[in-house]
């Protein structure tokens, strides 16, 4: 797929993001399907570009921040529907759908990887692939817990106790989901660099944030439990998407000599 | 059912202390790599596992977000002890062999070796230095270098491009009593040698002088399996503790529901029994709400 094309594709899944997630609030039956035929539609064309990616690379489809994303978006269906039967987080369908929306319009304005890509003798390892995905499915939910957050400030604002509660069981469950992928991410990430590097640990800029991320929810979760801190533990989570932005993004673009140069 | 799980759980856990007790004897007896690598984190995960389903068939009452809470808590301790033993314990000594240039500064030394062709190689190199520190490290056995192979990926019409795709070294080590033996080291894959964990960091072309620059690690780390025993237990006891917590909660809101239906149909029955012409009362209490 030329990367023209590839681009049209990526605006058209953003498109039909947007408009399931618009239309999912409509009070009627048919719109709800509507909007929930233009998610799967959404989905769909979101696959074929990760499809595309995983074809052109020959390999699951991590290479570049592009394709990164193009994938991320699409495992927050996936997170979604193990929230939706688990957690009984049918609530949250449109936040899931705003972020895919989020992220593919920024893909859409990256420069589409179509050649085939070299793949360093350091990234050839077992740990790649788990060690990728675990922190894509906690980044998922990480962020939509941290929108959650957004959301109860506003219900804490016009006083609705039950929206209020609801968020905030919301947030308690995806951060509980989301804070053991994350931590299984870095310890493969340290297993990986004990066998390549040698070491577990080498306080680089992109491991650091990392671990100040995983600190922030841990830092949730405890304050969740303690009774006079419990009402200032959401600010960690939003916190949390602070630093994974950070992580994701501008550890790579500012974060000079970094050993997670190609990620 | 219980029973049964019960028996395996402890099955499993006598038989993965076994292995752990063989491959304890093995390192005892100078085999090397024993506890590293894929394998001993596999060991290690079946170990924890069983073990936190043997607390648990022992002690029904103990939930698995508690079994979960105390591998987690025991893991982080055991991986940042390993670390610290690991930092503390270092060698020193004093010089530096010639072609052999050293970088880092603690246990693992990290050296260049100049050349790369097997020709120029007619020594084997018993010990590396640390030109910062001043420090050296002597071993028991010989090494060199006697050939090094990169490949590197192809363009649309098959010409080689300047990505590397594999780094191969070959190594050679010769004993005290002067038996040589050879090992191929490439990048993710360490090989152990005389008590020592040999990694290939990288290799580069030196254009100016025409040969290729290899950086091996040497590694001792006799704590490496201690902190992969912590990571195990972190990794399995964080999961344990945030999923067992919303299967305890769900198990919860079941027996909470059970009790109101219960309720219900106790009211129905006493409302039945009522004179005719009463109208009969609302008993459901209005449940739902989040967890």
């Amino acid at each position: 797929m030329t990367s023209t094309l590839l681009r049209i594709v990526c605006l058209i899944s953003a498109l039909l993001y947007y408009a399931a997630f618009a239309l999912g609030f409509g009070k009627n039956n048919i719109l709800k399907r509507v909007s929930f035929g233009l998610w799967m539609a959404a989905i769909a064309s979101n696959v074929v570009i990760v499809g595309n990616n995983w074809i052109v690379n020959g390999y699951v489809p991590f290479v570049s921040m592009y394709q990164v994303l193009t994938f991320l978006s699409a495992t927050f269906a996936l997170v979604y529907v193990y929230i939706r039967y688990m957690h009984n987080g049918a609530f949250m369908k449109p936040y899931f759908i705003i972020l895919q929306a989020v992220v593919m319009t920024g893909v859409f304005f990256m420069e589409a990887s179509a050649s085939v890509w070299s793949f360093p003798p350091a990234l050839q390892s077992a740990y790649f692939v788990p060690h990728v995905f675990s922190y894509m499915i906690s980044y998922c939910l990480v962020a939509v817990a941290a929108l959650l957050v957004i959301l109860s400030f506003f219900a804490q604002y016009k006083k609705d106790e039950t929206r209020l509660r609801q968020y905030e069981n919301g947030i308690y469950h995806l951060v509980c989901t989301g804070f053991p992928f994350m931590v299984l991410g870095m310890f493969l990430g340290a297993l990986w660099a004990n066998a390549c590097w040698g070491n577990y640990w080498s306080w680089d800029n992109k491991e650091i944030w990392s671990l100040v991320t995983i600190l922030m929810l841990s830092v949730y979760l405890h304050f969740r439990r303690a009774a006079p801190l419990k009402k200032y533990a959401r600010y960690f989570v939003l916190a949390a998407l602070v630093c994974e932005i950070v992580t994701l993004f501008f550890v790579n673009m500012f974060g000079g000599d970094s050993m997670h140069a190609y990620s | 059912m219980q029973k049964t799980l019960a028996v395996i759980s402890y099955l499993v856990l006598a038989a993965v202390t076994a292995v752990l007790l063989v491959m304890t004897i093995l390192q005892s007896a100078g085999v090397t790599g024993v506890f590293s690598g894929m394998p001993i984190i596999a060991v290690f995960s079946v170990f924890v596992l069983s073990l936190a389903v043997s607390l648990f068939m022992f002690n029904p009452k103990l939930s698995v977000y508690h079994i979960g809470f105390y591998l987690l808590h025991a893991g982080i301790v055991i991986f940042l002890v390993s670390g610290l033993i690991y930092t503390v314990s270092g060698q020193s000594v004093s010089a530096a062999p010639p072609n052999i240039e050293s970088i880092t500064p603690t246990i693992a030394y990290q050296i260049k070796q100049q050349g790369g062709d097997a020709g120029e190689l007619t020594d084997f190199y018993n010990r590396i230095g640390n030109s910062s520190t001043g420090e050296t490290v002597s071993f028991d056995f010989g090494f060199r270098i006697p050939a090094f192979k990169t490949e590197y990926y192809e363009d649309e019409n098959g010409n080689p491009t300047s990505n590397v795709k594999h780094y191969e070294a070959t190594l050679e080590f010769r004993a005290s009593d002067g038996s040589t033996e050879t090992e191929t080291l490439t990048v993710n894959h360490p090989i152990y040698h005389g008590g020592y964990k040999i990694y290939l960091m990288s290799a580069q072309e030196n254009s100016t002088y025409g040969y290729q620059e290899v950086t091996l690690l040497f590694k001792k780390d006799k704590t490496e399996f201690l902190s992969d025993a912590g990571i195990v237990l972190t990794v399995i006891g964080t999961f344990l503790m945030c999923f067992g917590k919303a299967r305890d909660k769900a198990r919860d809101k079941t027996k909470d529901g059970q009790d109101k239906k219960d309720k219900k149909e106790k009211d129905k029955k006493k409302t039945a029994g009522k004179a005719p012409g009463t109208k009969p009362q609302k008993a459901a209490v209005k449940g739902g709400g989040a967890a």
